[in-house]
């Protein structure tokens, strides 16, 4: 058998492995070391112990355990209530404010926490009870939870991007920034589909009549502020140069922890909870990285890469077909793989074909998060959905799926503005750090 | 065959210890980041090897999280086709990958103790302060073997007239 064959053959086993349920990171580890040793055998117990171990101290990843922390303390302390409490308090009053207000909040949260599912548990928990109460259409209450918490991988800080630059080693500081205005424009394309839908089916969303005073309104918002402070001090720190995002990562969760104790609002059980749920984050994000980084030597191995940029241009393929591709893949993807396992799995063969084409890796790295967030709300396999279910039992699937569609459109509509008009993403990062 | 359940708890209770070491390590890690920066830029005086610290954090943190993950049932798995396969073909895929998952870890167990036994021969220690590389090695291997128990005791769990103690164990 040719390297090439061998490749081809790993990745046929890997898929067969994946759809026998196996854990995604085990299956990629246990084809990428089976796969190095039928090509290169005296390299294949190195690679899976180097890989293993230098996965596992990479510095660059220590802030991913720590803004998800971070995100998990405001969560546990109730900091994410005030955010969700101030956007009420504003925009509560409108017909499917209670909707824009989750989203508002779940963009504020996400500005802390790298975890589109902290996102999601966090605002449904909050946001769910009150939109009931007001008798909102569960379809529209469970699926802006649930397209809400996916604006947790986008805005920074973001898991996605953190593990997009580990993999393609691009500048976490510019994936960061570039995020910033797609994730802003998501935000407020997902408040014009809750209007669109009120607007249309006023049914969805029973006005409140419950007119709450300027005063209480600015009391809200003031709570919200130290949330606000903290997004502020590690984001505007990381922008201005002052942090790198590590240091952010650790200055933001003490932050947190501090304004947490000076409310007195975490006890030991609740820091037991954050720590615990955080952990679980980190291993099952590590195992993954671990298996990511013992199979890209094996495909690397055995040529697959060469072969499809062969292949490409020798069809004759310009760039922005090549991108539609890659993209619709993505998407197919989507629908029954998790956003990290296509991540890892993917990015091996289309980071070259990304860069022959003369894309700039950030901006697509923006593109690539944006189709792992449409990826967590796809059916049959989208993780938020299945969060959202758990906070909301008796509401059916098939309705949380529906409730999702003018979500899913909108992520879409974003990501072909950002094809049509790259500067979205990248005039942040190239104000920073300047062009490259 | 079930694990008795003894050996269950036992597992359990030794991954809940590690993943609290795990724990401790990510406060550790997240304060001595906030000192790094402190002395940096307010004291102007950088700390040496406080990098080479916080990656033997991160491991220990890592390799408390993976088991605890593990026990979570957090690791990522395609649910696609396991909605349509009758019952006794699951519990026969279930042993299959459980029985190759088993394997590899084995493999990476050997792979970590090989790896890490090399010593400073190899030039395995932390580029500042020399601290030798096989503690984080013996640490992330018991992560590992954590997984590799947590692994066995799930799939038994699943066996017929085994006690479902996973449930009311997490």
């Amino acid at each position: 058998m040719t390297d090439l064959q061998i490749g081809v053959a790993g990745f046929v086993v890997l898929f067969v492995l994946l759809f026998l349920r196996m854990p995604v990171a085990l299956a990629m580890m246990l084809v990428g070391f089976v796969g190095t040793l039928a090509i290169n055998p005296v390299a294949a117990l190195p690679v899976l112990a180097g890989e293993t171990f230098n996965t596992s101290t990479l510095y660059s990843m220590s802030m991913l355990p720590m803004f998800v922390l971070m995100g998990n303390m405001a969560g546990a302390a109730g900091l994410s209530r005030d955010l969700y409490d101030a956007a009420h308090a504003w925009m509560g009053r409108f017909r499917g404010g209670l909707a824009s207000a989750t989203v508002v909040g779940a963009a504020g949260f996400s500005a802390m926490s790298g975890s589109s599912l902290a996102s999601a548990v966090t605002m449904g928990r909050v946001a769910l009870p009150q939109m009931k109460r007001f008798r909102y259409d569960d379809g529209l209450s469970t699926g802006v939870i649930a397209a809400g918490g996916t604006l947790g991988i986008l805005i920074p800080p973001s898991a996605g991007f953190i593990v997009y630059s580990i993999l393609t080693e691009e500048s976490i500081g510019r994936l960061f920034m570039a995020g910033v205005l797609p994730g802003l424009l998501l935000t407020a394309l997902f408040v014009v589909a809750v209007v669109v839908q009120t607007t249309l089916k006023p049914d969805m969303a029973p006005s409140s009549d419950v007119r709450i005073p300027t005063a209480e309104k600015f009391a809200a918002l003031r709570r919200g502020l130290w949330i606000i402070g903290i997004i502020l001090v590690t984001i505007g720190g990381i922008y201005l140069g002052v942090f790198s995002a590590i240091e952010a990562a650790g200055i933001g969760t003490l932050l947190t922890c501090a304004v947490a104790a000076l409310r007195r609002s975490l006890t030991m059980d609740k820091i037991t909870k954050a720590v615990g749920n955080t952990l679980q984050a980190t291993g099952t994000t590590f195992l993954i990285l671990i298996g990511a980084f013992v199979l890209t030597p094996f495909i690397t191995l055995s040529g697959i890469p060469d072969a499809l940029l062969t292949l490409i241009a020798d069809s004759g393929a310009g760039p922005y077909t090549v991108l539609c591709l890659i993209l619709l893949t993505l998407i197919l993807l989507g629908t029954f793989l998790e956003g990290f396992a296509i991540l890892v799995l993917t990015l091996p063969f289309v980071q070259p074909m990304v860069m022959q084409a003369g894309f700039d890796m950030v901006w697509f790295g923006v593109l690539m998060v944006i189709v792992l967030e449409m990826g967590l709300i796809s059916p049959p396999v989208g993780v938020n959905v299945f969060v959202v279910k758990g906070i909301a039992p008796d509401v059916p699937m098939g309705t949380i799926f529906r409730g999702i569609i003018p979500f899913w459109l909108a992520m879409f509509v974003v990501l072909v503005v950002l094809v049509a008009f790259p500067a979205l993403a990248t005039i942040l990062p190239d104000s920073m750090f300047g062009a490259i | 065959m079930p694990v008795p359940d003894f050996h269950r708890r036992m597992v359990d209770r030794a991954i809940t210890i590690w993943a609290g070491i795990g724990g401790v390590s990510l406060v550790l890690l997240v304060l001595a980041t906030g000192v790094g920066v402190f002395f940096r830029y307010v004291l102007n005086t950088p700390i040496n090897g406080l990098r080479d610290i916080s990656q033997l954090l991160l491991l220990i943190c890592v390799s408390g999280a993976i088991p605890h993950a593990a026990r979570r049932g957090a690791h990522v798995a395609v649910d696609l086709l396991t909605l349509t396969r009758r019952p006794a073909t699951q519990r026969m895929v279930g042993i299959l990958v459980t029985s190759g998952s088993v394997a590899l870890l084995v493999v990476v167990l050997v792979a970590l103790a090989r790896q890490g036994s090399c010593g400073f021969h190899c030039g395995h220690f932390t580029p500042d302060l020399v601290i030798p590389f096989w503690p984080m090695y013996l640490a992330l291997g018991i992560g590992f073997f954590l997984y590799v128990l947590q692994l066995i005791v799930r799939r038994s769990a699943d066996e017929p007239g085994s006690k479902p103690v996973l449930q009311e164990l997490r």
